[in-house]
């Protein structure tokens, strides 16, 4: 498939758009092979690390964040190899932090440095395995609704997916939720 | 819905104005309890994503290991098909070259080729030998067959009648006494060329009698060791039998 296929089917909805995640997934699966010899990850690791830079690379496709001045290819190894130097910095620096996750989030970049460090500094407290934890605890729809917006899916999209009947509807839906989850978790943290 | 969590959410979203963006960024320093509810909420959402990518990275996994099986198999049926292509052409080849000719097929060849004529010979009894030839080679065998037979019955020296008239049973198919005659031709020790021998086991080969063959195969084999008359053919045929 080409580079115009692979958006353009990424954009849409259903069976179209599971196609080109795949596709794209396999048209560059060699790259972990390349992570295994460039930084010395073993093969879950480099996997991980490419289906990392495959979603984000799909999120940033869907919410038109990528813009297209590389060729798609390019553009995923360029990820792929900053998801591979967090990994090897996660493993060099604290074997222990493995359990937080695949790295520091792309939202704290969205900060300013003073605001990201704070912020960065309260986020240790909240392990990745107790939220994933109470996110089991939300309710099915709830956990479908928050993991479509990981994905890329748009709250219009949600609601169509979810049969909503509006994309206000749907954020609002999708916001109860993720305040349920936060609030499970402050429960767990201020025990 | 917490208000709180919608600001949030619509920064991180880009929805903010610039100046509402800045009054974000700075409370994030500045409001401890705010700064807070940020944490969390990236902490959630980052703890989400890594569930997705969980999710994803196996179901690619699978998908992509499936692939591959079906892939492998798919070499794996096209190594068959090449098989049984392969066995199906060399089968029809098979069926289009000749199949190893029977020992009676051999004979008939040799027969063909060499004994539907015999040359003039000069004799003393030339007459009725060219009688008996001419009469070979316009395939009127049973009459050839007399008259070397009556050849021989008067002149027994003469082994020139003798092998014409066991040629002649030999087109006649009388094998038996083809075979009779070649033998008493072979016994003769003063010919310069015998082919006595090597003819009694091209009747051997057309007669096909039970043990027939393994005997023609041994009188070729003598053939060749003495180095007597058709040696060569005699090589010829023992390496097609």
């Amino acid at each position: 498939m080409t580079d115009a296929e692979i958006i353009s089917g990424l954009q849409q909805n259903g069976a179209e758009r599971k196609k080109c995640e795949f596709a794209l997934y396999q048209s560059y699966n060699y790259f972990i092979r390349e992570g295994c010899k460039k930084y010395h990850l073993d093969d879950d690791e480099s996997q991980i690390a490419y289906s990392d830079a495959v979603l984000s690379v799909i999120v940033n496709t869907t919410n038109n964040t990528f813009e297209g001045r590389s060729s798609l290819k390019t553009y995923l190894f360029q990820i792929y190899s900053n998801k591979c130097v967090d990994f090897v910095r996660k493993n060099t620096t604290n074997k222990s932090s493995v359990h937080n996750g695949t790295g520091i989030s792309d939202m704290l970049w969205q900060l300013p440095d003073n605001a990201k460090h704070v912020v960065e500094k309260m986020m240790q407290k909240y392990q990745r395995s107790i939220i994933a934890e109470k996110l089991k605890e939300v309710g099915e729809k709830c956990r479908e609704m928050l993991l479509f917006f990981e994905e890329g899916y748009s709250d219009k999209e949600i609601a169509e997916k979810l049969q909503y009947q509006t994309a206000a509807v749907a954020k609002t839906s999708r916001l109860r939720c993720l305040d349920k989850l936060r609030e499970k978790v402050k429960g767990i943290i201020s025990a | 819905m917490n208000d709180l969590t919608a600001y949030i959410d619509n920064y991180f979203n880009g929805l903010l104005k610039p100046e509402e963006k800045q009054v974000f960024e700075s409370r994030c320093e500045n409001d401890e309890a705010f700064a807070e509810e940020v944490a969390l909420y990236i902490a959630s959402r980052s703890a989400m994503r890594d569930e997705l990518l969980e999710q994803k990275s196996k179901e690619w996994k699978n998908l992509d290991d499936s692939t591959k099986k079906n892939s492998t198999k798919l070499v794996s049926m096209r190594r068959w098909y090449i098989v049984a292509a392969a066995a199906a052409v060399i089968c029809f080849v098979l069926l289009l070259i000749p199949f190893g000719e029977s020992p009676q097929q051999m004979a008939d060849a040799f027969i063909k080729d060499n004994l539907q004529q015999i040359s003039v010979t000069m004799s003393g009894t030339t007459d009725s030998l060219q009688t008996g030839i001419e009469a070979y080679n316009k395939k009127e065998y049973k009459k050839a067959k007399e008259i070397f037979s009556e050849i021989y019955l008067v002149h027994p020296d003469n082994t020139d009648a003798l092998k014409y008239e066991g040629l002649s049973n030999l087109m006649l198919e009388d094998f038996n006494n083809a075979i009779i005659l070649f033998d008493s031709l072979a016994a003769k020790q003063n010919l310069f060329a015998n082919p006595g021998l090597f003819y009694k086991a091209i009747g051997l080969l057309k007669r096909n009698g039970s043990g027939d063959i393994e005997q023609a195969k041994q009188l070729l084999q003598l053939v060749v060791d003495k180095q007597l008359a058709n040696d060569k053919e005699a090589v010829r045929l023992l390496q097609k039998i």
